[in-house]
């Protein structure tokens, strides 16, 4: 650290000390933006610093010097002794002075805080420092904007320098790599009802039976035949594993896998360009980092395509033609796109502006199911253009296409399902793909049911035939299934990766503007009441004052402990009351408009419960969620 | 300019797809068009047009279309813009991933 040496014709410590003073006398400094520049750069180039009013080279070097140390360690108010006039030392700068307000911390403890609010996903501390951040700088009256937008780059920078030291995204476990953690169901045991390991008198008794309190053998049962929800696979809960069950095995050759390293590069890109895209924009912030995003993006789009090639030659190599390539390649691109899309959007509306983007983002959501702003095409194919793709809009009504987003990729997720469920691909896709399968069938049931009465209201339910969905995509892929597997596989494969984005979308689809982000999921009151004197909805490509409805009630339900539903019911309120408990529960749900799915399973003969249709249509698969849901209906 | 469904589906190369994963696919480009564009056009809002229009009465959309249509007037080249790119991304990154066969 240097001493202060007077300048009488250069005197950057007296500018610096007069402006953080809030005196005007550092505009003789800011009008030259590149010796300011320089002044906040590190490693400073002396010899092409601009030499003004015929310094020494030593006196430059002091005073950027100084003024470096100086810009790291001011308040945002100078110490009293240089708004007296006595110039800034840091030799005399008194810690004392600065208190923890953002407002008397220096830029270094900005950016480091602002990292450690990031790290801590403390958004709101994280938008204030970013506020004082942006305050201070645009404060700066005589910096030009380039200037200023070079300064936030380099902040945010440093920011992120400190907080890659802590937390590497690219090191931290993607979405598929947690779910391929989860052991597998074993391929070709379709639905979880069908499980083989289960015995004949477990699959005919009925929920009654199943849950009879006086049945001595009935954990037994429920540990060796139990299939509840997604997390009955195998439990996350150590004491619920049963040892008799064999340990599923890897699927055989038929997988086609992407490269660990593309689906790393895949994973980091996205996750990266997703991070960048998602922050504030709008003003400095938002200008700051055009050069990191685009490289963000470029990285990004090479990954995708690169780890699309691959897949479509292992296509090419398993008998598939140009066409079946084409079609999947496609597919798989517009998948990824909205998944992208979707992880900006969501992580936008769960950051820092929140508050400020809540209210135009639902309502341009609104807009999305034929408002005044999008002129949408008229149905071509049919009944079932009025399907799941629509519905959402009608029935979740604010939260509209913003929740179409995971349901459309989960029913395109789910075709992808239903193949890869009948054994057509590897284990690990299995999991993924059976979770999408069995969720969407499901909620496409539901949302039918929903969309129906809702439609019925405005005279319309002769439009709804999403059950035609269902039963052409049934049997599409059973058909695949029987003609060619490596074809089947093809049709599928590049939506694969989509997929499993979906499979955990169907199973927690998030509402963007509630707080799953918070551990809790937000669900939306079913029946929204359609606007009075509308009539007919009109899908698509109606007005605005035709086809909107009035935003539903949110409400929350907090996934409990991932426990079988019993265990957690008994828990609760003991053994004996937790068979009544349950079916109370779900009679209660039912007058709300839950509906436990599994108390009677078409064709089978046993009752239980492997999820849990919301009154919004949402599905629910986890143990977690099926018994938060029973606790939100009990204390409502 | 707009799209019908035919037009969206010819576009993006979906004709030999069947009718479900045509709708999909359609649902999913729609979708996608509403959240990039509101993020888009958030983004030409400042921190005080988001408070003005947050202070729109209520749920009044007819209310808050008029405020976008007054402030954003470029809102509708902004979503034909948003749709093309859609369009071209995905014919580009189908371009890529089929290049080399």
């Amino acid at each position: 650290m240097s001493e202060t040496q007077p300048q009488p014709q250069f005197d950057a410590l007296a500018h610096a000390a007069a402006r953080a003073a809030g005196e005007a006398g550092f505009r003789d400094l800011t009008s030259k933006p590149e010796v300011y520049e320089r002044f906040m750069e590190d490693g400073v180039e002396l010899s092409q610093t601009p030499n003004d009013g015929g310094l020494t080279i030593e006196e430059v070097r002091q005073g950027h010097t100084d003024m470096a140390d100086y810009l790291e360690a001011r308040p945002t108010r100078a110490p009293k002794h240089m708004r007296d006039g006595k110039g800034f030392d840091v030799a005399h700068y008194d810690d004392t002075l600065a208190d923890t307000s953002l407002e008397t911390k220096s830029l270094k403890d900005l950016v480091g805080s602002w990292a450690e609010a990031e790290d801590a996903s403390d958004r709101t501390k994280a938008m204030d420092i970013q506020d004082e951040i942006e305050r201070r700088i645009l404060n700066e009256e005589n910096m030009s904007d380039d200037l200023k937008v070079s300064l936030i780059d380099r902040l945010s920078a440093q920011k992120d320098a400190l907080r890659k030291g802590s937390k590497d995204p690219a090191t931290e476990p993607s979405l598929r790599d947690r779910l391929n953690d989860v052991p597998d169901q074993k391929p070709g045991e379709g639905l979880p009802w069908e499980n083989p390991q289960a015995d004949d008198d477990f699959m005919n008794k009925s929920l009654t039976e199943l849950f009879d309190d006086n049945n001595p053998e009935l954990p037994n049962d429920l540990l060796k035949n139990g299939v509840l929800g997604d997390d009955a696979v195998e439990s996350t809960d150590p004491t619920q594993k049963n040892p008799e069950v064999p340990t599923p095995v890897e699927q055989g050759p038929e997988v086609i896998k992407l490269p660990e390293n593309l689906q790393k590069d895949l994973d980091a890109s996205r996750a990266e360009y997703v991070r960048l895209s998602a922050k504030r924009s709008g003003l400095i912030f938002g200008r700051r980092n055009k050069k990191e995003l685009a490289a963000a993006e470029a990285a990004y789009n090479k990954a995708r395509d690169d780890a699309g090639a691959y897949v479509a030659e292992q296509m090419k190599a398993t008998g598939n033609g140009e066409k079946e390539i084409g079609l999947a390649a496609i597919q798989g691109k517009m998948l990824e796109g909205h998944e992208l899309a979707h992880n900006i959007y969501d992580a936008r509306v769960k950051g820092a502006d929140e508050k400020k983007l809540k209210r135009f983002y639902e309502f341009w959501a609104r807009q999305g199911t034929g408002g005044k702003f999008f002129s949408r095409g008229n149905a071509v194919k049919g009944a079932t253009m009025t399907g799941i793709g629509i519905v959402p809009g009608i029935v979740a009504g604010a939260a509209g296409v913003a929740l179409l987003g995971p349901i459309a990729g989960a029913l395109a997720g789910g075709y992808v399902g239903r193949s890869v469920a009948r054994g057509l691909m590897g284990a690990k896709i299995n999991k993924e793909a059976d979770a999408v399968r069995v969720a969407s069938e499901q909620r496409d049931a539901s949302i039918a049911q929903t969309d129906s009465e809702a439609l019925a209201t405005a005279g319309a339910a002769d439009t709804l035939n999403t059950a035609q969905i269902t039963e052409s995509i049934t049997g599409r892929t059973e058909a695949q299934r029987k003609r060619n597997r490596n074809r089947a596989v093809a049709g599928v494969l590049i939506s694969a990766a989509a997929g499993a984005a979906g499979a955990a979308a169907a199973s927690h689809i998030p509402n963007p503007f509630g707080g799953s982000g918070n551990g809790k999921i937000t669900m939306i009151d079913k029946n929204p009441t359609p606007k009075a004197g509308t009539g007919r909805p009109t899908l698509p490509g109606g007005s605005l004052t035709e086809a909107a409805p009035v935003a539903p009630k949110a409400i929350d339900i907090t996934p409990s402990d991932p426990s079988l539903p019993w265990t957690h019911m008994a828990n609760k309120v003991g053994n004996a009351q937790a068979t009544s408990s349950i079916l109370g529960a779900v009679e209660k749900g039912r007058a709300m408009g839950f509906k436990f799915n599994g108390e009677t399973v078409p064709g089978v003969n046993n009752d239980r419960i492997l999820s849990v249709t919301l009154p919004d249509g949402r599905l629910l698969t986890s143990n977690a969620d099926i018994n938060g849901a029973l606790d939100y209906i009990q204390a409502n | 300019m707009t799209y019908t469904n035919e037009q969206l589906i010819e576009e993006l190369g979906l004709q030999d797809a069947t009718p479900e994963i045509q709708n999909q696919m359609v649902d999913i480009f729609y979708s996608t068009l509403n959240m990039r564009t509101a993020m888009i056009l958030s983004d030409k809002l400042s921190d005080e047009q988001l408070e003005q229009f947050n202070s729109l009465t209520g749920s009044n959309d007819d209310a808050a279309a008029e405020w976008v249509e007054q402030n954003i007037p470029e809102h509708k080249e902004i979503i034909e813009t948003e749709m093309k790119a859609i369009i071209d991304e995905t014919k580009q990154s189908v371009q890529n991933m089929t290049k080399n066969l």
